[in-house]
């Protein structure tokens, strides 16, 4: 009853009617749609920055709260500084809000990385935008830190689709809250990052101000978080470098000489490390030879013990877990038990756990 | 639809009918389990599952509706072809408006609202009534069906937000003096296996109140 002819033309019409029908429907809502997405973008940064935020309102907190953004290199310079209305003030290059931090992961060292400079209450923040994979999708969210480069102000995390209850808990505040006042370099200026430690803070070896409590049954996405800060903020220890270096008033988190010894998290090799006080001068990473051994002496574990976190996920490029080679000289015998921590490695729950239900 | 309102009231008797069948005794979900997947992953919270019952209705409804338009253009060999791409323009149309409009709820949903077009509701609903029918009647029994389904999905939503999240639409119901006692939300309730008890329990109760339902052997 229909002809090959018919269904041709009938198909060749219906299949034009409705691309024509969709391509117009995208045209017309697509500035909306990239509106909310930016809108959305706002609000996370805001809260990172501890503003809330609604989508009708973020835009102009946006503006009054945001001074500045910079795009800098995985080498710590500052390629570009855009306002926050997207006005260019000086370099040149992407515009940190358009900026995705997943491209600039993938392009690592020679990624250009966002830094959002807010301003609350009077006190500067410097907002690194973070990105990593949970369970089921990517997570990803923004960092604050205090002018010190070190103390976190806030976070704020987001996901596309981790499990409701669980791992989506990472966008919640019981969550998020504990982050503000962690740091992420030790006494000794070495990158520890903060770890999401499973069964609590409490089972952190190391010093408790990088580890924050993880998520009951929600152990893959609560690691995520944990690889994705460390991963992340390796591209910018340079730029903190740079900074802490110009701002005088670190002296707030480098006094806090508590007697810790933290394992060496990753930390990027060549780098000189930030801020070298005149006394540490010789800390310089590659001590190879008698510092470990000076160190796993006093130690009745097995020196294997200490080899970094062999659970982690493989750390991007430029991180080389190291070998537990700087300590301070001056410090190390005033210390008689510096454990071997493993500040990255998931200690055995002390407490009944929740099986990992995701 | 002019000649339909000339011999018959829009509301007439039968087509209510095809409206209010799918609430009950015909129900997509409870008695042809159908939908059975969407009715799992969208149900953790209310607000979700009502913007999820919202898109399948207008999917199904307008769906029905072309679809009961074009029935006697449609070249028999292809129509399966016609509906999918009825049923995935619409699908796109409204995952395109709930992202310009409703940004939060789309970004729950994800890829579900995607996922509509695999609804074999929609699809079983064009196949059985559409192709079959005129537009008015169809487009009637693609509310009733898409309603029928949203209801099941609601109430799924309700009973597992309410014990595993101990909320409402997002806003806390369950006092806090009672988790101050010693309560504590069901996490069973948040994941998709309590969605399908759930749909079972609805299942054994309707059969039980309907005796017409029970399959005979």
């Amino acid at each position: 009853m229909f002809s090959n002819k018919y269904i041709y033309i009938y198909t060749t019409i219906m299949v034009v009617a409705v691309a024509a029908l969709l391509a117009l429907a995208a045209t017309l809502l697509k500035p909306f749609q990239e509106r909310n997405a930016q809108v959305e973008t706002m609000q996370n940064i805001l809260k990172a920055a501890g503003i809330a935020s609604t989508a009708e309102d973020a835009e102009a907190l946006y503006a009054d709260c945001i001074q500045e953004e910079l795009t800098v290199s995985a080498t710590g310079e500052v390629l570009a500084r855009y306002g926050s209305d997207g006005s260019l003030l000086s370099g040149s290059g992407a515009r940190a809000f358009d900026i995705s931090m997943k491209n600039a992961l993938e392009a690592g060292e020679n990624g250009a990385f966002p830094v959002f400079v807010c301003r609350k209450d009077d006190k500067d923040g410097y907002i690194v935008p973070l990105y990593g994979k949970g369970l089921w999708g990517p997570i990803w969210g923004y960092i604050t830190f205090a002018t010190d480069m070190n103390t976190v102000l806030g976070v704020s995390f987001s996901h596309q689709g981790e499990t409701p209850g669980l791992g989506a808990e990472i966008a919640s505040d019981a969550f998020q809250q504990p982050f503000a006042g962690k740091r992420i370099f030790d006494a000794q200026q070495r990158f520890t990052s903060i770890t999401v430690q499973k069964g609590g803070v409490k089972n952190y070896k190391g010093d408790p101000i990088h580890a924050v409590d993880a998520i009951s049954g929600g152990t893959i996405t609560s690691t995520g978080v944990s690889d994705m800060l460390r991963d992340c903020l390796t591209y910018y220890i340079p730029f903190f470098d740079l900074m802490q270096a110009e701002t005088p008033l670190a002296a707030d988190s480098l006094k806090a000489e508590e007697p810790v010894v933290t394992a060496p998290a990753p930390v990027v090799p060549a780098q000189p490390r930030r801020v070298v006080q005149p006394s540490e001068a010789p800390v310089e990473p590659a001590v190879p030879a008698e510092a470990p051994a000076a160190q796993s002496v006093p130690v009745a574990e097995p020196v294997p013990q200490s080899v970094p976190e062999p659970e982690v996920a493989p750390v991007e490029e430029p991180v080389q877990p190291v070998e537990p080679a700087h300590v301070e000289p001056a410090e190390a015998p005033a210390q008689p038990e510096p454990q071997p921590v493993q500040p990255e490695q998931p200690a055995e729950p002390a407490q009944p756990e929740r099986q990992e239900a995701e | 639809m002019e000649q339909q309102q000339e011999r018959e009231a829009w509301f007439s008797a039968k087509n209510l009918k095809l409206i209010t069948t799918p609430l009950g005794g015909n129900n997509p979900i409870t008695v042809q389990v159908l939908g059975i997947c969407s009715a799992l992953a969208v149900t953790v919270q209310l607000q979700p599952a009502l913007v999820m019952a919202i898109s399948v209705t207008v999917v199904t409804a307008f769906a029905n509706l072309i679809i009961s338009l074009l029935r006697n253009t449609i070249p028999p060999r292809i129509r399966i072809i016609v509906q999918l791409t009825v049923i995935a323009a619409l699908v796109i149309l409204v995952d395109q408006v709930l992202k310009a409009f409703l940004y939060d709820v789309s970004k729950q949903l994800s890829v579900y609202v995607s996922l509509i077009i695999t609804n074999c509701i929609v699809m079983g609903r064009l196949e059985a009534f559409a192709m079959a029918n005129k537009p008015w009647p169809s487009f009637l029994d693609g509310v009733g069906n898409g309603i029928g389904y949203g209801l099941i999905l609601v109430l799924i939503a309700f009973f597992r937000e309410l014990f595993g999240s101990g909320t409402l639409f997002g806003c806390q119901v369950i006092p806090n003096g009672l988790y101050e006692a010693g309560y504590v939300n069901n996490g069973l309730f948040i994941l998709p296996p309590m969605a399908l008890i759930l749909v079972g329990v609805f299942i054994w109760i309707q059969r039980a109140r309907n005796k017409e339902l029970i399959e005979k052997n």
